[in-house]
């Protein structure tokens, strides 16, 4: 193989790889759509029945009700409340005043029903022994 | 660190003398940086494990973040570094020291940050209640691996324009670097923000004792990354030799 005909076939290659990294970075651009936004804010939802969204917020104290397999709260972020009814058992560290991430839809009956509860947590880090003998919970 | 590598004709005697047993790696270099790096690493993990308290909302699972942030430090610093080898390649193309170090040093990134994705993965299982979540700051980590093993994919083929191909991705793909550090404050995620590396102004409260033990955790990592490289690139050294001198006496 001579230098010149190993030369054109490294550019072909080349030309190959690019157009595949542009297809790539189209399809990475069109993934990338629902993921710069990851979640929505309740206002953003409140008057919009049938959309399907991810909404994110602080669960409200106090409003918090889990029963088998499924739980209800207030979820609020900015000022709006939005009424979240989940099928499922949240996960993780969900729990009362923290954040979390819900995805669904939102009813016609001004309810959020959601499939899935995801919990959220800060970027403050406290230990266990302080907060219990401080007794200052979060 | 860098003698020059021998290219005139040497004797016989010089090449057999070149394929003497190799030495073991590990001992080649003094011992002295080796037990600083293994006590730091021993002290780094003691303080994670038992002096820093669980975390009062996430408990122990938070522990993984002794792994998860000094493992994604040490991906951004190798990935600097293979930025700087690829800028001395372009510069110095007649040179193989720097594509050398570029690939050593991509080859621990990716490793870094495949062991920041485990670890999230699992930390995220675990407080979040998902593997995975399609946010920015995961997405833009899973490309920053895919990245890198594109360089290395370059890297490990053989010829000029991969080789110069790779160097060209070792500087572009940078771009990455600051994207998934950032990521946190550019776009909405379920990731949290930074809390050491966050603006001065913003930055969160974290238990004294926690941040001893990310701080030396990552002077940890560091230690050991550095010290990898090094210890590496001595044995790239001692293998190329002895290859050169096989060479030599296969054409006496």
């Amino acid at each position: 193989m001579t230098a010149f005909r190993s030369g054109r076939s490294w550019r072909a290659r080349l030309a190959i790889a690019g157009v595949l990294t542009l297809l790539g970075g189209l399809v990475l651009a069109a993934a990338m759509q629902g993921t710069l936004t990851y979640a929505r804010s309740p206002a953003d939802l409140v008057d919009h029945p049938g959309e399907h969204a991810r909404v994110e917020g602080t669960v409200v104290r106090g409003t918090l009700h889990q029963h088998a397999g499924a739980a209800d709260f207030e979820l609020s972020r900015g000022g709006t409340d939005l009424h979240v009814h989940a099928d499922t058992a949240p996960s993780g560290i969900f729990r009362d005043g923290q954040g979390a991430v819900v995805e669904g839809t939102m009813g016609t009956d001004g309810v959020f029903h959601a499939d899935r509860v995801i919990a959220q947590h800060g970027n403050r880090y406290r230990g266990a022994d302080t907060v219990r003998s401080g007794g200052a919970g979060r | 660190m860098s003698h020059p590598v021998h290219h005139g004709p040497a004797t016989t005697a010089n090449a057999r003398s070149r394929l003497a047993p190799l030495p073991t790696p590990f001992l080649t270099p003094s011992l002295t940086p080796l037990l600083a790096g293994t006590g730091t690493v021993v002290g780094s993990a003691v303080i994670a494990v038992v002096l820093a308290p669980a975390d009062a909302v996430q408990g122990q699972w938070q522990r993984l973040m002794y792994l998860h942030v000094p493992a994604a430090w040490l991906a951004y610093l190798c990935f600097a570094g293979v930025l700087v080898a690829s800028c001395f390649q372009l510069r110095r193309p007649a040179s193989r020291l720097p594509a050398r170090w570029g690939r050593a040093a991509a080859e621990l990134g990716v490793a870094a940050t495949g062991v920041t994705l485990l670890a999230g993965s699992i930390w995220g299982h675990a407080v979040w209640g998902v593997w995975w979540a399609w946010d920015a700051r995961l997405v833009s980590t899973a490309v920053m691996f895919l990245v890198y093993l594109a360089y290395l994919a370059l890297r490990w083929t053989d010829g000029r324009l991969p080789g110069r191909a790779a160097a060209g991705v070792g500087v572009i793909g940078f771009a990455i670097v600051p994207v998934v550090h950032f990521s946190v404050i550019w776009f909405t995620t379920l990731h949290q923000q930074a809390t050491l590396l966050a603006p001065p102004t913003k930055a969160p409260p974290i238990d004294p004792r926690m941040a001893v033990a990310l701080g030396l955790s990552v002077l940890a990592f560091t230690a050991v990354g550095v010290l990898a490289l090094i210890l590496r690139m001595g044995l790239v050294r001692t293998l190329v030799a002895r290859r050169r001198a096989a060479d030599e006496l296969r054409r006496s």
